[in-house]
């Protein structure tokens, strides 16, 4: 892993790969950039350790292990676990963490590089996820209990975690910080002059489609970006639809979010684009600022958003 | 114990005697009886321990109910229901000002040109 710090006028910055992306920290004082790296250095390697499905030794590989028993787990693991259970309780279920098996099923049983350089994993029939109701969490001792049967994905939420716990404790360092892992992002403390310039794009190497300036929360995309591969033909990618265990379909190519925070804005981006034509009502129902690029070229936009300039 | 709480000491097994002139069958009615009525004191205790039990998980389980606490999930480990428990925040409208207080909201703002930004936001 090599980190590569940069200058530019204003935040300092530096970048690394992990967790199948790109991280990059940011702060507004170059001599604070170091600590600040090394904090989220920490945090990523915690989330990593206890979230990821590719990793053998993972607390969630070991979790999974012992299905239908009660098992002690950290902190860190039962935060992720109660974030993903409560975005799929706030979205009916249209948000779901137990749909690993149908993921996979698609062909996403390997790291996305992976999957880039070999193809994706073998064919299986894919079946409906929605028994997130059936994950237990018992606060008082620490433990969880993962029903037989039902595997837990922290894909749809781990990046935004990763950010906002790094930022978290960053909250009173008294600098500027933005965190992003692979484009959901978020910042804290005092802004550069004239905020956090923040693009837009489908995926990382596609250009910068709008720039919008951020001050305070958060920003993810989601859609068919990156993750999306073809078996026999056909197009398939990370974005299943719970209620078929299927890739679903959208009309739009990706939606970008604004919220509080980053595991708001990555969840709300997901259910917006799942919930197709009726994601920019949703969005506006809970607050929030949205971009959709719809996949005929339209854009749409939600709540505050400020609209794209025409220069 | 006297033996009117055990009338079927004498009467069930034989008739009574005089130990004095009781024969070898005698003791052996007696040893009998007296195993019966162990049996018999334990019978009671068991019931009586298991009406208190059972008495007492009643209250209890009112009680703990009443007050909104979980009453044990399958395993008979205390449960947290998330969905019900969860915080009261919901997960899009909580967050952490820029100040570092606890707070709701993002700043957005659009940009004074569209120029380079360093940061995006990409689906990867």
């Amino acid at each position: 892993m090599t980190a590569k710090p940069s200058t530019v006028a204003g935040p300092v910055f530096e970048r690394f790969p992990a967790l199948g992306s790109e991280i990059v920290v940011a702060v507004t004082e170059p001599d604070r950039l170091a600590g600040v790296a090394a904090h989220v250095h920490a945090c990523v390697d915690a989330v990593d350790r206890a979230l990821s499905r590719f990793r053998p030794d993972s607390e969630l590989r070991r979790l999974e292990a012992r299905p239908g028993a009660w098992q002690p787990a950290s902190p860190l693991f039962r935060e992720a676990l109660e974030l993903a259970l409560q975005a799929a309780a706030e979205t009916d279920g249209v948000f779901d963490p137990t749909v690993r098996d149908a993921v996979e099923a698609a062909g996403y049983d390997r790291s996305i590089e992976r999957i880039e350089a070999a193809g994706p994993g073998p064919a299986r029939v894919p079946a409906p996820a929605g028994r997130w109701r059936d994950v237990e969490v018992d606060r008082s001792r620490g433990a969880v209990r993962l029903p037989k049967g039902v595997r837990l994905d922290f894909g749809g939420i781990g990046k935004g975690f990763l950010v906002d716990l790094a930022l978290r404790d960053l909250a009173r360092a008294g600098v500027g910080v933005l965190v992003s892992a692979g484009g959901d992002l978020g910042v804290v403390g005092p802004p550069p002059d004239g905020g956090w310039a923040c693009g837009v794009a489908i995926s990382p190497d596609d250009p910068t489609e709008a720039v919008v300036i951020l001050e305070r929360g958060a920003l993810a995309t989601s859609g068919l970006g990156r993750r999306q591969w073809r078996r026999d033909g056909r197009l398939l990618h990370h974005l299943i639809d719970p209620s078929t265990g299927r890739p679903a379909t959208s009309p739009w190519r990706v939606v970008t979010i604004a919220a509080p925070t980053c595991v708001g804005a990555e969840v709300a981006a997901k259910v917006a684009w799942l919930l197709g034509e009726a994601g920019p009502a949703w969005i506006a129902a809970h607050s929030l600022a949205a971009r959709f690029h719809a996949e005929d070229g339209r854009i749409v936009t939600a709540g505050p958003w400020p609209a794209d300039r025409e220069d | 114990m006297s033996s009117r709480e055990i009338p079927f000491a004498a009467d069930d097994l034989g008739a009574a005697g005089h130990p004095g002139s009781a024969g070898p069958g005698w003791a052996q009615r007696e040893r009998l009886g007296g195993q019966l009525r162990s049996v018999r004191r334990w019978i009671i205790f068991a019931g009586v321990a298991t009406t208190a039990a059972f008495s007492w998980l009643a209250v209890h389980q009112t009680t703990t109910s009443a007050a909104g606490q979980p009453t044990g999930s399958q395993s008979g480990q205390p449960q947290t229901n998330l969905p019900a428990n969860a915080p009261s925040q919901s997960l899009f409208t909580s967050g952490t000002t820029s100040d570092g207080s606890s707070g709701s909201g993002f700043s957005l703002a659009p940009a004074s040109s569209s120029g380079r930004s360093f940061f995006r936001t990409a689906s990867s």
